[in-house]
């Protein structure tokens, strides 16, 4: 190793600085300079996290949300390379912390979550799609799903982006977040719990959707009936027409 | 012989104005700047606009998480990825910045200083070989506008130079940084220019700033190219082969026209001086 200890030390105080706003002697920078590598950096990762979660801040207000963006970056330390995915560290910090206990925001990893899911969809890797028919309303043709989708589960209801209707009506929530394939605009959509597991099972493979019934009726110990069959070949239709259901193959 | 294939005038292709860059109208850059972190891992809208965009320019890459000045290791897995990405869209260019983004762990994406000083120069020239033996390409450095020194041991362009030559590598110019540093921290820019080793400058960048205090210059790309910095340009260019020259714009964008205006002035002025099948029509 060809750095000497000091130098080393010197580099880590001014970063350490510039991480966390607490300051310390610095051999040979001007004391009337240093406090702009701390404003610099602050106002990039201030702006990367104001835009991934305006809903987040606006609920929060803006000094409450400073104080979160000014914790965070000092107590966490950031891991991606790629700073548009930075914004998914902020929710593992508030998850691993319990922040939300400290301000009486219950709602707060969950609503971060959702807002992240918006960034992560939207940004989703591009794959191969494979060549589909259309979907013939067939127990047994097997279902192609578009690939660029989240199912999550919420207890609050995320999606209304209202602090009020997060605190009134905590509950059960399903939401697919999904990117529509030719416009690449995400969309939302809230699920029952049901259709949330038969999405989930249908996305793990290429399945027919006899198949991934049987699946669901096996693990949750339930009759699949012919009524359910019904209901599970009108919602799939309805997701065709969303352009969740890509077709089959 | 200097033709005028070798007068090449890019811009930076920013999400803010990238539809307006793809569908350019009249004189339009020779290639796009992008900075490959915002488009790595990143698939639907924006990656299709990139598509877009590589189809219509060729693309250079200007880096900001290599991170070459790090106490902390190379992140080898992020330089691996970045060979691909820079496979993928056929970038030969892909420079980055002599500074550090990343210490003890923890990235902090902007530019820091480092020291300059004779350690740093083994250290960093070392890391640099390594870069350019996974990307299969020259890495090119560029010299960074910064507030302080911090604990330097020698002078700038010293520092800049002895890891040209240790390393091998090649030297961004950004004669817009020497412009700021020069006046951040009293020194005379010419004469920085004139003791940077111009053979191995492959590629220059130009860009605006903005005065915050009465001594002090904040590097923000986000104003127009001011007087003193085209005439630092025309001073350097007397000094160089011709390289490409990218015209740095990240945020408080103009009208494409006001832009267009700013290539056209330093494809003049590259044509000037570095052209000399170039006639001027006066
Ligand atoms: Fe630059």
């Amino acid at each position: 190793m060809s750095l000497t200890n000091e130098t080393k030390d010197i580099q880590s105080k001014l970063a350490e600085y510039a991480r966390t706003g607490s300051k310390k002697e610095i051999e040979g920078a001007r004391d009337d300079r240093l406090h702009h590598y701390r404003r610099l950096v602050y106002n990039v990762v201030k702006g990367v996290l104001d835009q991934g979660f305006p809903i987040a801040k606006e609920i929060m207000g803006e000094e409450r949300w400073d104080d979160l963006v000014f914790d965070f970056f000092k107590r966490h330390k950031c891991q991606e390379n790629e700073v548009w995915k930075m914004p998914s560290e902020l929710v593992e910090f508030v998850d691993k912390t319990n922040y939300q206990e400290s301000i009486g925001l219950p709602y707060l990893p969950e609503l971060l979550l959702f807002e992240w899911l918006e960034i992560q969809v939207h940004g989703m890797q591009d794959v191969a799609l494979p060549n589909t028919q259309e979907f013939g309303s067939d127990l047994d043709e097997a279902l192609v799903l578009n690939p660029y989708l989240e199912i999550a589960q919420f207890q609050y209801p995320v999606h209304l982006r209202s602090a009020s209707e997060m605190e009134a009506n905590k509950g059960h929530y399903y939401l697919l977040i999904y990117r529509e394939l030719d416009s690449h605009l995400v969309k939302f959509m809230n699920l029952t719990g049901f259709t949330a597991i038969l999405l989930d099972t249908l996305g793990q493979s290429p399945k027919t959707l006899r198949h991934a019934l049987n699946e669901m009726g096996q693990s949750l110990g339930m009759e699949i009936t012919h009524e359910i069959e019904q209901k599970a070949i009108e919602f799939i239709e309805k997701m065709v027409e969303k352009g969740v259901v890509l077709g089959v193959k | 012989m200097t033709n005028d294939d070798d007068i090449l005038v890019g811009l930076g292709f920013r999400r803010s104005i990238a539809d307006e860059t793809i569908q350019m109208k009249g004189s339009s850059p020779n290639f796009v700047e992008i900075a490959p972190e915002n488009w790595m891992g990143m698939g639907g809208y924006w990656r299709s606009k990139l598509h877009e965009a590589a189809e219509r320019f060729p693309i250079t890459a200007h880096g900001l998480s290599l991170s070459i000045g790090s106490p902390d290791e190379l992140d080898f897995e992020f330089v691996k990825e970045l060979k691909k990405f820079l496979d993928e869209f056929n970038i030969d260019i892909y420079s980055e910045h002599l500074s550090y983004s990343k210490c003890d762990n923890a990235h902090i994406y902007d530019l820091l200083p480092i020291p300059f000083r004779e350690d740093a120069v083994k250290h960093i020239s070392k890391r640099i070989k390594t870069v350019q033996d996974i990307l299969e390409r020259p890495l090119i450095l560029e010299n960074v506008s910064y507030y302080t020194p911090v604990a330097a041991k020698m002078r700038e362009e010293e520092f800049i130079s002895s890891i040209v030559k240790e390393s091998g590598c090649n030297l961004l110019l950004d004669v817009n940084n020497v412009y700021v540093n020069a006046f951040n921290h009293d020194y005379n820019a010419k004469d920085f220019i004139k003791n940077l080793p111009l053979d191995q400058v492959a590629y220059m960048h130009m860009a605006g700033h903005e005065k915050v205090e009465k001594d002090l210059i904040i590097d923000t790309h986000g104003q127009p190219i001011i007087d003193p910095v085209y005439d630092l340009f025309n001073y350097t260019l007397d000094l160089t082969e011709p390289v490409p020259v990218l015209l740095e714009r990240d945020f408080n964008f103009p009208e494409m026209e006001e832009l267009q205006g700013e290539m056209t002035n330093l494809k003049k002025i590259m044509n000037q001086k570095w052209n000399k099948a170039y006639v001027v029509d006066e």
